[in-house]
């Protein structure tokens, strides 16, 4: 078989410089605009194009109607001597016939600015690591005054610097950093940084800054909903929409908190701008949507969302704008003061600077459209000169249905005089009735004008009334008390707030946790624990452990004083000390433990605290607790992390150990023998050798660390009588102990070891310094296994240190071929390939070959791996050549975030991995197999980020040429429109298909069909993904024969957050059966189920012989039900 | 522990890129710790602080009236002012702990070889004061020896300035002055000349940006005060055309400087993601011949306004 790399050798060049320059579209805005399918209630027209303006980055329309453009024809760096000449433009569409006809530049000479909104009178700018406030004094239109409100954002990637600046309904500035950026601002409260990304919150008269929320990897979307409550997209992380509050934290690079909270569309592709439709130009179905930019694929989208317990579920609805122009770049929208939708179209063939370089001739640094987005046949909404209004007027503007004109009622307000304001809001609410949603105005007016971060110009009257009224109003209530509260000001305001934290709606609830964070005292932190009386969701558990963590120096000693007792409810005070996570809270839980008031399932938690953070006296009481046998396996274990950890051991742990060694429940032998290893217990070694030989990896690495050497003799006795998986382990323990003592067993033992053993093996010999040599020079003149050589391969690979020599030696020893680099003609020639006849659904079929194991890292849409990026969107943001050096030299191309961290440790020890995440305790690494490690804090000597990617070189070196043109051919269609984007239309594309047993027919005539149902079954299962089409073709899982028949049984999960009926969709209901739970479903078409709130398993077995067709599976809220459902994604 | 050791090499590889542009003579005698100062011939005076010191990047009153100060003499000023920073250098660090920052502010200072270093700290550390103050003069120290480690320049040690009216700032003069005190006390330990900034700027009225920021109204009135408190010649009342070109092309030069040693893309050009488009690296030296050119036009300005005076 002709292999791809040698063909690749063998191709003849092609005269071709720039590749791909051929597929850069006309600049023509008719060309663009001809490309573009709208949904169809829709139309679209040009507001604006170059040279009016160039390159638009963030937009913003002012009270005067005019539209502020931020554009930067610098990015994505300033050259040496090049003018620093960034503009900001206001477009003006003085006929109002929808196009722009008079543009002005307010200022010339920014510095990539990505951030404009007109306000106070002037403009705030994000310039760098500035923002700056600019005004023009002299009415020229053009800027005068320039002011620096705030300094010290970093600019580490200037695609992630200061951005996207809104006004919030509550009268703050809100602002974006991304998360290579590192701030350090000064302001009056003290200085505050934000490490990573984030949204700022910014009261323009006190200038207090404060972090809002953290997260999301390069967040552009942020938007408020009717309530208050904010949405963010991410320009970097597919998760759709994100719901946002105070508090909230999202992914990080490192997460720097050890949970975060997620979006609510796992597997989109990645979005750029977001805004909310509301006003009377669009269609009523409209109103409320959030409408965001998928700026690789050339789309707009549109989501729906609707409360679910204390947040929201998001639902994708169809396109609003696709495009096949390569070119069409939307990344802002804004509702206009028409009520049309506008869209800053950044046009470019290239998306941004990290993979592409930062000269690349392709990039485009001159062009730049403004797109109206209309709905056909509705007039416009009313225009409003604001500054005409009187204060009654810009009052009643406050029932505006367009959000746009409420916010700018409530800012002009500001310029009116403030007594006869606040009166006049005074006499508004006090006459408003149960008009709600002006009540919710009035009170975001009142913080809007007032400086209430120092004055509050109201009595408790105005808030006692809010709380009155529904649950959304009193949710705003609360976010207000939650700035009463900063500074431990307000005790009037703390009353108010405390019993909220109970409140029969979960919106409450969680706003009330949030605001009483704010309040930072101990009765704070007790009154927010009263939310755990009440059903509890993902928001409001975050947002207290939160509560309890960022408070803990404050109540925990409190607590310990008997200050606060938390009313002597355990479930309260075990969740308190549990979130605190500090050495302090350990005694008291551990006491909590004792007298059996922990509930079941927490009592591990509590164990697993210890071992992290106990003292050696708490160690001792935990092991005292190891007489109760149910409670053994994880106290041992806890005390084996304290000691690898922490150097901290209880005493007369030997008194215990030995009789669990003989333990018959094997988890509990095993944990016995990982205490063992880890106090290096004499005299153990019969009982560990008995449990080695049944299996024990625990049992194998105490014997390596008490007897060394010795323990190799010991230990390959045992190999041979072993299954592979333990072969391979006692070897490693050995290799990673004494690398020279290892060679001769290992050598024998590869040619015959599947593939994982090649990845144990060469880990256990780069774990020591001198290892990788010993291997390769072993490895010369022998023969192993390709599938074991190319594992090997890729942990070598990604291991960082000196192992070039090892790659080499495996590469020859497994016949495989070397990875070559394409010149640039042979990369054309390849392109050329690819587009002429690679077949993306024979490259589907290559991507899921379980040899290629593509799967096993990657994702496509939140289904399969978690390792490497995930897919959904390659095709649309990477160019071809780009994803051909990415299959061929994976450290080439690394996604930001996947560069591999290496820790050198004070013993030598070498480890590497994604760096999940890290703290002053801990460091936590994931290997290219998925395994999560964590390595002490206090034991890394030195850490790096090295730039090698975890994706292992020559994985499609088996591959014949075809078949690699093929599978580039599919990543390349990957999220582009057409068949290969993936609809998030409730389909379930996890899927996983159940071993056959090894006596299926005995095992089948016990347990019956509804056995493949039971969760407690003894089955083992393997993940499966459909494809990108949603369709598992039936073939692809393991068929076993019973009974004359030949079968296939398939299960996916799915997850209910809000219970009540939900609808399964079957694309044909033949040859199958269906279970749901454990109770079997009649299968047809439609199915409708009554699901409590959890996840959920359907379970479907298929009859080979009656069926053919692939199988698709989507789930649907039916008519009138309250439910909220969507499958599961992951690995 | 030393983290990210790897990409202090490449910050220090960076930086040799300029080692020539930056020679600098042997070590001078120290300047008077007390009295009228006056720099000397070929003096690199590096400004070291928080935003009180980054912020006259933008305006240049400081730095102007520092260079009149010595006009014809050759002297390089390095405003290396990072917003929010402290004597840990906790602005300084991209993606590590503070050491990180740290580290490679020496790498940046074995560089440029200062003669002098002003460095104005506290404003920061003051909203922690009197408690956190002995960690604060700790970390001062500790930052002191390892600029003496490098170049032993001359150090003056600037009080914070005074924050204007702000009603989140009604209790924090006391706070300052227990700053200032601390670090005059340090200047004495370490024989450095001290310049009471607090007390040359309580006076003055200023307007500010949010009560301890200064707006370039404010640095224009604070200007004199704070010169003299170094001890230096406050600049002639009838010199105003003078200051003013000096301003704007000193202003041109630290944003080129800026570009030099605070580059956009950190990430890319010399971080973790270098193997990527770390090849952009090498546009960065390209503004040191135009510092250079931009400080010619300086000392022009300088030189022929005083033959002028």
């Amino acid at each position: 078989m002709k292999r791809i790399t040698t063909s690749l050798l063998a191709l003849t060049a092609v005269a071709q410089a720039q590749r791909d320059l051929k597929e850069i579209p006309s600049v023509d805005p008719a060309v663009e605009q001809a490309t573009f399918k709208l949904s169809p209630e829709l139309e679209v027209n040009l507001f604006a194009q170059d040279p009016l303006i160039a390159k638009p980055i963030q937009m913003a329309w002012d009270q005067k109607g005019r539209l502020w453009v931020a554009s930067s024809a610098i990015y994505p760096h300033i050259k040496p001597a090049q003018e620093q000449s960034d503009k900001i433009v206001i477009l003006e569409d003085t006929d109002h016939d929808g196009k722009a006809d008079k543009s002005t530049v307010f200022y010339e000479g920014l510095l990539i600015p990505t951030g404009i909104l007109p306000a106070d009178g002037g403009a705030y700018v994000a310039n760098s690591t500035e923002l700056l406030f600019m005004k023009d004094t002299d009415g020229d239109g053009r800027a005068d005054s320039k002011e620096v409100i705030m300094s010290g954002f970093g600019t580490e990637d200037t695609h992630h610097i200061l951005h996207s600046i809104k006004r919030g309904h509550d009268g703050c500035l809100y602002f974006n950093q991304s998360v290579y950026i590192h701030t350090h601002s000064e302001t009056p409260f003290g200085v505050r940084r934000l490490m990573g990304s984030g949204i700022w919150q910014f009261r323009t008269e006190t200038k207090r800054a404060e972090v809002f929320a953290m997260g999301h990897v390069n967040p552009w979307g942020h938007v408020w909903d009717s309530w208050g409550q904010s949405f963010v997209t991410d320009g970097a992380y597919g998760e759709g929409i994100n719901y946002s509050f105070p508090g909230a934290t999202f992914i990080c690079l490192p997460n720097q908190l050890p949970r975060i909270l997620k979006g609510l569309n796992p597997g989109q592709p990645k979005h750029c701008g977001l805004e909310v439709i509301s006003g009377r130009h669009f269609p009523a179905e409209w109103q409320g949507d959030l409408i965001t930019c998928d700026f690789r694929g050339h789309r707009v989208n549109r989501f729906k969302v609707s409360d679910n317990a204390s947040g929201f579920s998001s639902q994708q609805l169809g396109d609003v704008v696709t495009s096949t122009h390569g070119s069409f770049r939307p990344i802002d929208l804004q509702m206009g003061p028409d009520g049309a939708l506008y869209i800053a179209d950044w046009y470019n063939p290239i998306i941004q600077h990290g993979e592409v370089d930062f000269r690349d001739e392709r990039r485009d640094h001159t062009h730049g459209r403004i797109w109206r987005l209309t709905a056909k046949g509705r007039e416009p909404s009313p225009r409003i000169d604001f500054a005409a209004q009187s204060i009654t007027d810009l009052i009643a503007l406050l029932k505006a249905p367009e959000q746009w004109v409420r916010l700018n009622a409530k800012q002009e307000l500001k310029n009116r005089p403030h007594d006869a304001v606040i009166e006049a809001l005074k006499a508004a609410f006090a006459s408003a009735g149960n008009d709600t949603a002006f009540l919710r105005e009035i009170t975001w007016a009142v913080q809007t004008v007032a400086d209430f971060d120092l004055k509050w110009p109201f009595d408790s009257s105005l808030v006692t009334a809010l709380l009155n009224k529904d649950a959304s109003t009193k949710g705003v209530a609360a976010r207000l008390l939650g700035f009463l509260l900063r500074d431990g000001k307000g005790s009037q305001a703390f009353s108010l707030t405390a019993p909220l934290a109970s409140d029969p709606s979960p919106r409450v609830r969680l706003e009330a946790v949030n605001a009483l964070r704010m309040a930072g005292s101990p009765a704070a932190v007790e009154a927010a624990c009263r939310a755990l009386d009440l059903p509890m969701d993902e928001n409001i558990d975050f947002a207290l452990w939160l509560t309890c963590r960022q408070l803990a120096d404050t109540w925990l000693p409190a607590f310990q004083k008997g200050e606060i007792t938390f009313g002597g409810n355990i479930t309260h005070i075990s969740f308190a000390l549990k979130a605190a996570d500090r050495p302090q809270a350990v005694g008291a839980l551990l006491a909590l433990v004792a007298e059996g008031k922990v509930s079941g399932d927490r009592v591990k938690d509590v164990i697993a605290l210890v071992g992290a953070l106990g003292s050696k006296e708490d160690l001792q009481k935990l092991l005292a607790m190891a007489a109760k046998a149910e409670m053994r396996a994880p106290i041992f274990n806890a005390l084996a992390v304290a000691m690898r950890q922490r150097k901290t051991a209880a005493d007369g742990a030997d008194a215990f150990v030995r009789p669990a060694l003989a333990d018959a429940d094997r988890v509990t032998a095993d944990a016995a023998a990982n205490l063992a290893g880890a106090y290096l217990l004499p005299a153990l070694e019969d009982p560990l050798l008995n449990l080695a030989k049944n299996g024990s990896l625990n049992a194998i690495r105490a014997l390596q660390a008490m007897t060394g050497n010795r323990a190799s003799t010991l230990l390959l006795s045992l190999a041979d009588q072993l299954d592979a998986d333990l072969r391979t382990e006692i070897l490693a323990t050995i290799a990673a102990a004494d690398p020279a003592g290892a060679v001769a067993p290992v050598l024998k033992w590869l040619p015959n070891a599947p593939a994982e053993a090649g990845t144990r093996i060469v880990e256990a010999f780069i774990a020591r310094k001198d290892g990788p040599a010993i291997l390769a020079t072993a490895l010369k003149d022998q023969k192993i296994p390709a599938a074991v050589a190319s594992a090997g391969i890729q942990k070598a690979s990604s291991a960082g240190g000196d192992t070039k020599a090892l790659v080499e030696a495996l590469t020859i020893a497994g016949g495989l071929q070397p990875v070559m680099a394409l010149s640039p003609d042979q990369l054309s020639a390849m392109m050329a390939e690819v587009k002429a006849s690679g077949d993306p659904a024979r490259g589907e079929l290559v991507y899921r070959r379980a040899s290629q194991q593509c799967q096993v890292c990657h994702a496509i849409g939140a289904v399969g791996g978690i390792v490497g990026p995930d897919l959904v969107s390659i095709g649309a943001s990477a160019p071809v050549d780009y994803i051909i050096e990415s299959l061929l030299e994976p450290s080439k191309k690394i996604k930001e975030g996947y560069a591999t961290t290496m820790l050198s440790t004070k013993d030598g020890g070498i480890h590497s991995g994604f760096l999940v995440r890290q703290d002053d305790r801990e460091v936590i690494l994931r290997d290219a197999a998925g395994n999560v490690e964590s390595i002490p804090a206090n034991t890394v000597a030195k850490q790096e980020s090295i730039p090698v990617s975890l994706m292992p070189p020559g994985l499609t070196a088996t591959l014949r040429r075809d078949e690699f043109i093929d599978l580039v051919r599919f990543l390349s269609e990957l999220g582009k429109d057409g068949a290969y984007k993936v609809q998030e239309d409730g389909t379930a594309r996890r899927w996983r298909s159940a071993q056959p047993l090894p006596d299926m027919g005995r095992w089948l005539s016990l347990k019956g069909t509804r056995g493949f149902a039971d969760a407690a079954s003894e089955l083992t299962w393997l993940p499966l993904y459909s494809h990108v089409d949603g369709t598992l073709p039936i073939t692809d899982a393991a068929p076993f024969k019973a009974g004359g028949r030949t079968q296939a049984v398939l299960q996916t999960e799915i997850d209910v957050t809000t219970a009540g009926k939900v609808g399964l969709r079957l694309n044909d209901a033949t040859g199958l059966q269906v279970f749901a739970g454990n109770a079997a479903v009649t299968p047809a078409p439609e199915l409708t189920l009554d699901l409590p709130a959890g996840r959920s398993t359907i379970t479907v077995v298929v009859d080979a012989a009656a069926r053919n067709a692939p199988l698709k599976l989507s789930t649907f809220r039916p008519e009138g039900s309250p439910a909220a459902v969507r499958p599961v994604g992951g690995n | 522990m030393a983290p990210f050791s790897s990409r202090f090499l490449a910050a220090a590889a960076f930086f040799c890129l300029v080692a020539a542009a930056s020679a600098q003579a042997p070590a001078l005698p120290a300047l008077p710790e007390s009295g009228p100062l006056a720099f000397r011939e070929g003096d690199t005076v590096v400004m070291l602080g928080d935003t009180f010191l980054e912020r006259d990047g933008n305006y240049g009153h400081l730095e102007a009236a520092l260079t009149a100060s010595c006009a014809g003499k050759h002297v390089r000023f390095r405003n290396m002012g990072w917003s929010g920073d402290t004597p840990r250098c906790e602005s300084r660090s991209y993606f590590g702990p503070p050491q990180e920052g740290f580290d490679r502010l020496k790498v940046q200072l074995t560089e440029i070889k200062p003669s002098v270093v002003i460095l104005c700290y506290g404003a920061v550390d003051a909203f922690n004061a009197p408690a956190g103050l002995p960690d604060f003069l700790a970390s001062y120290r500790r930052l002191l020896d390892m600029i003496n480690e490098v170049s032993k320049p001359s150090i003056i040690l600037m009080a914070p300035p005074a924050t204007g009216d702000h009603p989140a700032l009604a209790q924090h003069l006391p706070k300052l002055e227990a700053t200032r005190d601390a670090i005059k006390s340090l200047a004495a330990e370490r024989h450095a000349r001290f310049a009471d900034t607090l007390a040359a700027t309580v006076p003055v009225k200023k307007q500010t940006v949010n009560g301890v920021t200064f707006t370039e109204a404010d640095y224009a009135a604070m200007t004199p005060s704070v010169i003299a408190s170094l001890g230096l010649p406050a600049p002639a009342a009838d010199d105003t055309q003078r200051l003013s070109e000096l301003r704007k092309a000193v202003v041109e030069k630290q944003r080129l400087f800026f570009y030099r040693w605070r580059p956009q893309n950190e990430i890319y050009l010399f971080g973790s993601r270098k193997h990527e488009q770390g090849n952009n690296g090498v546009e960065i030296p390209m503004f040191d011949p135009l510092i250079a050119k931009q400080e010619a036009v300086i000392a022009a300005i300088a030189a022929k306004a005083k033959g002028a005076n």
